[in-house]
């Protein structure tokens, strides 16, 4: 039975030129995104690449220098492109693809794609994300709307329900043959996907892409319930697709601005001026009430004491570098706590947005989408704090090296590049797929929810289905 | 023949029953104000900041005045004041519209910070916000305008013709006497009357409550070409409804087919459009303005060795001895001059592609009525980038200007007084005089116009062959 | 064709001359000479597809004859068909109307259309006439059966004051009250003078209430009787006749 009912469904679907002049639409659309995607990925990781390994030979091949000048000379830190970008770009326009490792300093990630956009880049980018995300979705509606409604006001669906077929099973029939011809769309461009996936870089992502693709097919089977429901419920085809037009149009455009927007007036972050003025002035005054040269007067008596000398040009190690170290410490702390405070704000944001996606199912979607993609705000935090660990790594090893190697007062120190090779070599590890998942537990929520509060709809609809035109 | 107000009336009764204009309308106000006061908050934040920071330069300006009046070593040497100590912001001050369309301004820097050192800086400031919420993009009156209005004369328009024919409305209204051209005009006209008339009021009232400076000349010129180019925006939406049911079909058709028209004019050609101008006139790479700018850094710091080499220069009260402050910071400036002039190619090559890209879409923004209001409300309201490009531009100047300020007695080993303090220059950006918005704003205008045109001519023509039965 | 003799030479209101209408290959109407004259009731009886609402259409003027005329009190429709509609009052199948005004408003709204300056008085007398309630003047048109808005949809004719009146089987889907009630409005509304073309199926009220009787198929106009020549039961013969005859 439901078998008969998804058939003639999809030959319906599958016949209409209407569909299948769209269908083309989308198939191009979709071909453009994702050839547009793949081009700007490949490019972008062979530039990132590339830099990485010159900013590396820069570093070694510096030549002979004071450890301390290597450290302002500083190293760059490039956030390798992640090859599910090419799907779903996520906010990578709007962060900075390097951050400049440099001593007693914490650098915010500098080279935004964004500043390089023109005025429209703001409308979005065309990612197969998006044609999946917000055109999908359209086009669901445009296939279901009238699939129950039509039926009724011509007096089929009364005709099908009197051959003894429950309303359940027609429900089912239609959700398949419906379901079964967006495939036929979309399986193509998935495919596509996947196998350009592959062929660059193995399987080493399949497992996030399979998971992408069960995510988007959650996402539309939603969608698609959801048309039916309203298909079902509506007194005219035509009020079913304006309803459906509207809810479309509301939550895949407009709530995510709102959201975005209340999130920023619920917890303004502060602006980077702010952030400055309030580093410098810990920075001047010291951590806990401490000042720096309070600090670097009780370290020279203990070390006094240590060694037991009365100068620090007795000691043997050079005081310099401990001083260096002080700096280090202070300027960490302190850029923990302001960075910090910045990072709390956003987070704060990001709730609100999650909270929204309660309310618009293609948020939700859009948020799971990035962090599986690694294309998230909590995946260039990772990136950022994997480059601030290392920042302190290779600047303790070289005030180590000032301390331990170099006598005291001895202006004219230089290391050489076997100090640069060992303190180099930055390389990044995106973080295991489990860290994403965890991460998309609200959205992905949300998105269970939405199917629940669809499908308990879906039982209430059918139980009164309406067999009779007004 | 039928009187025309009564004509109206009729329609307006209509309309009311229907239920559909005043619920979208009464909504579409509510997100304006909402979107007006949204915008307000956010042009408010960014400018409490610039504020604070142009008060702190200023505090920081005459605490070094007052130390060179005392002779302060530090307050009295050009070098270490201007390539370390002071730095003067230039700052972006918003446009009298800026509330009401967001656009790149959370984007761009609205201020510099200038210091002797080069402009090539400029580069690498940046906005800092969050970058979920750049994504996602703000909830701004332009966007209520150029996405939202649109859907309402949809849902308004979309069976203008057809929903009578198919409730055989038509017929008899025909059989009446009355002829199609006026029947269809009068209800267009109506259903425009009644959404354009409210929301440009409610426009007005919006923007006066998110502090737009209607009184000025650029808040009050401004505003009317907002206005106008709202009203031709929603003309054509109209305009091609009236198109689309010219030619019988079925309203639900027509709902698709003017659904499509959004999609394409809305949301897909912008993209389109910013990926044909960024594929064609790629953006030099950040990723080598870093790299080269590193390389630059390096040689200048070469070059410089000798005073590089002895001397910790950001721990000048952490070291002993002497410290010849003048030759470090000449060959500071020494080596800010060959980056500047090492960097000065990169720097061209972005701005010159930035600049083919805007030529671009400029070219292109005809093809679609959402893009060229789009760039028509945001280039009024200051925030489509080009102001930031002029901006940026007399930032550059003034850091010329600026840096010479110090160059010069650094580099005959002179000091500063409390008086050249109170010479330092000052940076002022002039905002957009009344007639050069007049002058941007003529060519779309008279686009949307053309459009609203052209529309209206092919559909009065194919509604001449307009089959009832 | 013979007139019925107690009309006395009708002036030709409604006036077909050899009116063609062809889509391509197919011709939908061919070669109609037809005319009614005031008072007049014509009945056009045919299978659907026959031509009846062909021939309607070409009279309002919403479809142009491949060849011929239309002429409605002399004026050519095809020529001014603004003018023709002005002589003309049409009453649809299935009337519609606008659900969200009541029947005074809708009747109110149509009647402005054709410019005529009835006031509320006249227009409440023009709903009585057709037979609707008062009680149902005022509720939205969304509530009422077909036959109430069919009643709308007469009145609207009765406001029009025309010189004639076109009805497409008008009493389709009426119960036999209803039916009888149609029937007799019609009927003075030809008293009153109006020229009548009416399309229909139903053979019985063609015979009741019609001067003449036209039977068409396949785009002609087979026979035409003067509806007293016949009885009841020669009507229903001659028209199975006419069914089955080959195109």
């Amino acid at each position: 039975m439901i078998g008969v009912v998804a058939r003639q469904e999809f030959r319906s679907c599958v016949r209409d030129g209407r569909v299948r002049a769209g269908a083309l639409l989308l198939l191009l659309l979709g071909v453009l995104a994702l050839a547009s995607a793949a081009a700007r990925y490949a490019q972008l990781s062979s530039e990132r690449a590339v830099a990485q390994a010159l900013i590396e030979e820069q570093w070694t091949l510096q030549g002979e220098k004071n450890p301390h000048s290597a450290a302002h000379y500083g190293l760059y830190a490039f956030r390798p492109a992640l090859p599910l970008g090419f799907f779903d770009p996520g906010v990578q326009a709007f962060e900075g693809v390097s951050i400049w490792l440099e001593a007693h300093k914490r650098n915010f990630a500098n080279g935004r794609p964004a500043d390089d956009m023109t005025a429209l880049g703001r409308f979005g980018e065309l990612s197969l994300a998006f044609v999946f995300q917000a055109l999908m979705p359209l086009a669901l509606i445009l296939l279901g709307y009238g699939t129950f409604a039509r039926e009724r006001e011509v007096g089929t669906l009364r005709q099908v329900l009197s051959t003894g077929v429950s309303a359940a099973q027609v429900f089912v029939g239609k959700f398949l043959g419906l379901g079964a011809a967006f495939l036929l769309l979309s399986a193509p461009l998935l495919l596509g996907a996947l196998v350009l996936l592959v062929a660059a870089t193995g399987t080493q992502w399949l497992g996030a892409a399979a998971l992408l693709v069960l995510v988007h097919l959650l996402y539309a089977a939603l969608v698609l319930t959801l048309v039916l429901i309203v298909s079902a419920r509506a007194s005219t085809a035509q009020n079913a697709l304006l309803m459906l037009l509207g809810f479309w149009a509301l939550t895949t455009f407009m709530l995510p601005r709102l959201a975005a927007d209340a999130g920023r007036i619920a917890a303004p972050t502060p602006a980077a001026s702010q952030i400055v003025a309030a580093i410098d002035e810990d920075l001047a005054t010291g951590i806990d009430g401490v000042s720096p040269a309070m600090r670097v007067e009780q370290r020279r008596e203990a070390l006094l004491k240590l060694y037991k000398v009365d100068r620090i040009e007795d000691l043997p190690i050079n005081f310099q570098g401990i001083v260096f170290e002080i700096q280090d410490e202070i300027g960490n702390a302190v850029y923990d706590r302001h960075f910090g405070r910045f990072d709390a704000a956003v987070d704060a944001q990001v709730d609100v947005v999650e909270a929204a996606s309660l309310l618009s199912p293609r948020l939700a979607v859009s948020l799971v989408s990035q962090e599986l993609a690694g294309t998230s705000l909590a995946h260039q935090r990772h990136f950022e704090a994997d480059a601030e660990r290392f920042r302190r790594t290779v600047m303790e090893a070289l005030n180590r090296d000032i301390t331990f190697n170099s006598r005291p007062g001895q202006l004219d120190y230089r290391a050489g590049a076997e100090l640069w090779r060992r303190t180099g070599g930055y390389s990044y590890s995106p973080q295991p797929l489990s860290a994403s998942l965890a991460r998309s537990a609200g959205p992905l929520t949300a998105l269970v929810l939405w199917s629940a509060v669809v499908f308990g709809l879906a039982i209430v609809t059918l139980r009164r289905l309406r067999v009779l035109a007004a | 023949m039928i009187s025309l107000s009564h004509a109206i009336r009729d329609e307006l009764r209509l309309l009311r029953r229907q239920g559909v204009a005043l619920g979208a309308l009464l909504g579409l106000i509510l997100l304006l104000v909402a979107a007006a006061l949204n915008g307000a908050a956010l042009t408010a934040q960014r400018a409490d900041a610039t504020a604070r920071i142009v008060a702190d330069a200023q505090l920081l300006a005459s605490a070094l005045a007052e130390q060179a009046a005392r002779g302060a070593p530090t307050a009295t040497s050009p070098g270490m004041v201007g390539y370390s100590l002071l730095s003067q912001p230039a700052v972006l001050t918003p446009a009298a519209l800026a509330p009401l369309a967001i656009g790149q301004a959370d984007l761009l820097p609205d201020f510099y910070a200038v210091t002797a050192r080069g402009s090539h800086q400029f580069m690498t400031a940046a906005v800092l916000d969050n970058p979920l919420r750049l994504a996602l993009g703000s909830f701004d009156v332009s966007f209520v305008l150029i996405w939202l209005v649109p859907l309402v004369i949809i849902a308004l328009s979309f069976d203008l013709i057809s929903g009578d024919r198919e409730r055989g409305i038509l017929t008899i209204a025909l059989s009446q006497g009355v002829r199609l051209r006026r029947f269809v005009l009068t209800k267009l006209a109506v259903r425009m009357l009644v959404l354009v008339l409210p929301l440009c009021l409610a426009l007005l009232i919006a923007a006066g409550i998110a502090g737009v400076p209607l009184a000025s000349g650029e808040g009050a010129v401004g505003m009317l070409l907002w206005l106008l180019g709202f009203v031709l925006y929603a003309a054509v939406w109209f305009a091609l409804a009236l198109f689309i049911n010219a030619v019988p079909r079925s309203s639900d058709r027509n709902a698709t087919l003017l659904a499509g028209a959004w999609l394409l004019f809305v949301v897909v050609l912008p993209s389109l459009t910013n990926l044909a101008a960024t594929t064609v006139f790629p953006a030099p790479s950040r990723v080598t303005l870093t790299t080269e700018l590193r390389e630059a850094t390096e040689a200048a710091d070469r070059a410089a060795a000798v005073a590089r080499a002895v001397y910790f220069f950001d721990h000048p009260d952490m070291q002993d001895g002497d410290m010849d402050q003048t030759a470090y910071y000449q060959s500071v400036a020494e080596s800010e001059q060959q980056i500047g002039a090492a960097m000065a190619p990169l720097l061209v090559a972005f701005d010159a592609q930035a600049a083919a890209q805007r030529r671009v879409v400029a070219a292109m923004q005809y093809l679609s009525p959402g893009t060229t209001t789009y760039q028509l409300l945001t280039g009024l309201a200051g925030s489509d980038g080009r102001r930031h490009v002029a901006f940026r531009q007399e930032a550059q100047r003034f850091q010329g200007g600026w840096s010479e300020f110090f160059s010069e007695p650094l580099a005959v080993g002179g000091t500063l007084t409390a008086e050249d303090y109170r010479q330092l220059p000052r940076f002022s950006f002039a905002g957009s005089r009344p007639s050069r918005l007049l002058g941007e704003a003529l060519l779309p205008l008279f686009a949307l116009a053309a459009m609203v045109g052209l529309l209206g001519f092919a559909a009065l023509r194919r509604l001449k062959e307009y089959s009832v039965v | 064709m013979s007139d019925s003799p107690s009309v006395t030479a009708p002036e030709k209101v409604l006036e077909a001359r050899q009116l063609t209408k062809s889509y391509g290959e197919v011709a939908a109407l061919r070669n109609l000479d037809l005319h009614v004259g005031r008072g007049e009731i014509y009945c056009l009886l045919g299978a659907n597809g026959a031509g009846k609402t062909t021939t309607i259409n070409l009279f309002l003027g919403f479809l142009q004859p491949t060849s011929g005329q239309a002429l409605v009190s002399g004026i050519d429709v095809q020529a001014d068909p603004t003018a023709a509609r002005h002589k003309l009052a049409y009453i649809p199948e299935t009337v519609t109307l606008y659900g969200e005004l009541s029947g005074f408003e809708n009747l109110e709204y149509f009647a402005r259309l054709s410019g005529q300056g009835h006031g509320p008085t006249e227009l409440r007398e023009c709903l009585d006439r057709a037979g609707l309630a008062r009680s149902a003047h005022d509720r939205p048109l969304k509530g009422f059966s077909k036959g109430m808005r069919q009643k709308v949809g007469v009145a609207i004719a009765i406001a029009k004051r025309a010189d004639a009146l076109l009805l497409d089987e008008p009493t389709s889907g009426l119960d036999p009250k209803a039916s009888n009630e149609f029937s007799e409005l019609i009927l003075s509304l030809a008293r009153d003078g109006a020229a009548i073309l009416m399309a229909t199926h139903d053979l019985f009220r063609a015979r009741e209430t019609g001067t003449r009787v036209g039977i068409m198929r396949g785009g002609l106009l087979r026979a035409e009787y003067a509806a007293q020549d016949l009885s009841h039961a020669d009507l229903e013969r001659v028209y199975l006749e006419q069914m089955q005859g080959s195109d």
